[in-house]
């Protein structure tokens, strides 16, 4: 990799710019320009990083890797490929800011080999994102190295709240340990190898709980998603329908051209788990479990420090994939929702991912440093 | 879920489904339904509802009154404007 020689950053297109055009990844918002600049950028900026562009976001951040921007016509070539990790890699910037909606930026670090710290939920400030789910999306640090994710996010958090136990105990989920390729396998035996060679206590455990972190968080994501995208209509911005004879054809036309498949689906699915037969049986159900997944986690803090799981089933994931389950995203986030659930922070490093307990992005980061092989 | 729910979920979100997209959607909402099926087996009795997950303080703002934007950069962003409105079809004859 080339070194670069200034501390320049990216941001995906989530986040909002005065001297950019936003557009999440959508058509919907297609040639959007904001008034403000997310308050994350400022911060960045103000400790010296340097904004060099934006990278395309798949629509609304809630897709695999980044495959259904409205705007990404690079050929896939097969393989489903992350432009943000692609300029990480080339050097052409040091880090970069993602929204982490449905996971996508800890997939993408898993397969590429790079650093991404989830950190804890309200860590940094979302004002000037594009909020999707607001009640569980984070603002993510993307690098190479655990010292650049490290310098990266003291710049832009807003938390003087630190967790500096030093992560000692270690947890695998035996229900998480199932549904993986070989390879990810291999990488999470490689972890634990480094893990127990570095002093730090790994061993599998039970835990029926929190696997269902997936079900409970696809109803509140999707619910949250209806509300937050049904301002989008084309009156006061965005994509205007051109054909229409009266007001509900025009906003029924503009959403209909406006969103992609993925994110109608998405709607219309948290459209029918607020509905009055589903509120309670679903919706407050999925909010209740979210309860119970959190003091699931708090409990098993008490012996553990840390839960080592992939971040994702396989290392590739190919176009074949998609066209087999073009929502395959909601299967995915099974590793990634946990963590977004509970608002607890993670790492991803190694190709393995690692969650905390509640402000221990730094602990997080040490570990992390053995799981990037950076330690030798 | 069938078809006719699900007619009636495109008119409440205003989006128009093709019958190709009706089917992938059916199909989508069919697993969910599955998903929120294995929800049932976590006992929640007695559990209050999760809505947000760290405590949260509600810190106001000064109590004046500001004009952050003009008009006119408010309106620029619109696809349709007319003496200083948002433009939009005709909804009352």
């Amino acid at each position: 990799m080339k070194e670069t020689k200034m501390k320049s950053i990216l941001v995906d297109d989530m986040f909002l710019t005065t001297d950019m055009t936003t557009s999440a990844g959508s058509k919907m918002l297609d040639g959007y320009q904001s008034l403000i600049t997310s308050a994350a950028i400022t911060r960045a900026e103000a400790a010296g990083y340097t904004l060099a562009m934006k990278a395309p976001v798949g629509e609304f951040g809630i897709d695999l890797l980044g495959e259904t921007c409205a705007y990404d016509s690079r050929p896939h070539n097969q393989t489903l490929k992350n432009l943000s990790a692609q300029m990480l890699w080339s050097g052409d910037v040091m880090g970069a800011l993602c929204l982490d909606v449905n996971g996508y930026p800890r997939r993408v670090a898993a397969q590429s080999a790079l650093v991404c710290l989830k950190p804890t939920y309200g860590a940094i400030s979302r004002h000037g994102v594009i909020s999707v789910a607001p009640s569980g999306e984070t603002i993510d640090i993307f690098a190479r190295s655990t010292d650049d994710c490290r310098n990266l996010f003291d710049a832009v958090t807003d938390s003087a709240l630190k967790d500096a136990t030093p992560i000692r105990r270690v947890a695998l989920l035996t229900s998480l340990d199932t549904d993986m390729n070989v390879e990810v396998k291999r990488n999470i035996n490689i972890a634990v190898s480094n893990l127990k060679k570095s002093g730090i206590f790994t061993t599998y455990i039970e835990n029926d709980i929190i696997p269902a972190a997936k079900s409970a968080w696809n109803v509140i994501l999707c619910a949250e998603l209806c509300k937050s995208l049904a301002r989008y209509d084309g009156i006061r911005y965005g994509h205007r329908a051109e054909s229409f004879s009266n007001l509900d054809e025009l906003y029924a036309n503009s959403r209909t051209e406006g969103f992609g498949d993925l994110v109608k689906a998405a709607i219309l699915y948290g459209s029918d788990v607020l509905s009055e037969q589903n509120y309670q049986t679903v919706y407050q159900k999925a909010l209740r479990v979210r309860r119970v997944v959190a003091e699931e986690f708090a409990n098993l803090f008490d012996d553990f420090d840390a839960v080592l799981l992939p971040a994702c089933s396989q290392m590739i994931y190919a176009e074949g994939d998609l066209k087999q389950d073009k929502f395959i995203a909601f299967e995915e986030n099974r590793y990634t929702a946990p963590a977004t659930l509970a608002g607890l922070p993670a790492v991803v490093a190694g190709g393995v991912q690692l969650i905390g307990r509640t402000n221990a992005e730094h602990a997080l980061l040490d570990v992390a440093r053995i799981l990037a092989g950076e330690e030798r | 879920m069938n078809k006719v729910a699900l007619a009636r979920l495109e008119q409440l979100n205003q989006i128009k489904l093709t019958d190709e997209q009706r089917e992938d959607v059916l199909s989508f909402l069919a697993k969910r339904e599955v998903d929120v099926s294995s929800l049932d087996q976590i006992d929640t009795s007695n559990v209050e509802p999760m809505v947000q997950v760290m405590p949260t303080v509600l810190s106001l703002r000064a109590d004046i009154s500001e004009q952050p934007f003009s008009r006119e950069e408010l309106l620029a962003q619109a696809p349709g404007t007319y003496a200083g409105y948002f433009c939009v079809p005709r909804v009352m004859d």
